[in-house]
């Protein structure tokens, strides 16, 4: 694949996720907002893998785009869906509050795309990195074990509050 | 297409700042917290998005990969103990409105 198809074929990736997490933001029903960030996952994903990144992009669709929407779509259904009547005083006032997003987007767009500011980004010249595998175990193991605690606090933070609803009920 | 590969850079950033500002957009309007934290995905994403496109023009995936993995575990422990939250939210005030979160006002 020559640089001209990869650039565009990359822009129309990162469009889409732009336009996939707009309307995750301003469509009207939770669910509907969980499956659009879901495609933005996948949509991620398939960025990840086109710069290089085969390891965290496989992270990012299984644990991003399948636990993470698992996880929304079970706390959407434990919650209670708005009736008819509600649904239409929402959607009158979700279009009053979030046309403006679109708007925005777009401004911001040809605003950034124009503006061409410099970041100082230099280009360093290519070198030969180790594998994800060394970085990760030999490089940062810090990290590892930090991973490790966060994941402890995150189940221990999860059964103190399904503990307490318990105790609550 | 853009030749300079500086430009092309940029090019893809704006993309990123773009879903920045889609989530901070749904953090800041919402009043349902489901959303909110829909809103902070979006956020997380964006910023995942940069760390890969930094790890890529430094020639350094890698390392990149390291980081974003490590981004992945914190969001999908801060995702599933903030809607145990939520949860825990809706069943004392039977909404997810923030506007109704009024127990700990002063």
């Amino acid at each position: 694949m020559n640089s001209s198809s990869f650039f565009i074929l990359n822009i129309i990736l990162l469009s889409l996720m732009v336009g996939f997490s707009i309307w995750a933001v301003i469509t009207r029903t939770l669910m509907r907002s969980a499956l659009g960030l879901a495609v933005v996952s996948v949509l991620l994903t398939l960025v990840m893998f086109r710069f290089n990144s085969p390891l965290a992009a496989v992270f990012e669709l299984s644990v991003c785009a399948g636990l993470i929407t698992v996880v929304f779509i079970s706390a959407i259904s434990l919650t209670k869906p708005l009736t008819h009547q509600e649904l239409l005083v929402a959607t009158k006032e979700r279009i009053r509050r979030y046309w403006y997003l679109p708007l925005i987007v777009i401004v911001a767009g040809l605003g950034l795309f124009f503006s061409q500011a410099d970041l100082g980004i230099r280009i360093p010249p290519p070198v030969v990195e180790p594998g994800v595998q060394e970085v990760l175990w030999n490089g940062r193991p810090t990290d590892v074990l930090g991973q490790i605690i966060i994941i402890l606090v995150g189940v221990f933070g999860v059964v103190v509050l399904f503990k307490e609803r318990r105790h609550g009920k | 297409m853009a030749n300079d590969p500086v430009q092309l850079y940029w090019i893809y950033a704006v993309f990123g700042f773009l879903t920045l500002i889609a989530g901070f957009y749904c953090i800041l309007i919402s009043r349902n917290l489901l959303r909110v934290l829909i809103g902070i995905e979006i956020l997380i994403k964006s910023v995942t998005f940069f760390l890969i496109l930094a790890g890529y023009i430094g020639g350094k995936t890698s390392l990149a990969q390291g980081v974003v993995i490590t981004l992945i575990i914190i969001e999908v422990v801060v995702i599933a103990v903030a809607a145990g939250i939520v949860l825990g939210v809706f069943q004392l005030n039977d909404s997810l409105d923030a506007r109704k979160l009024k127990n700990l006002k002063g």
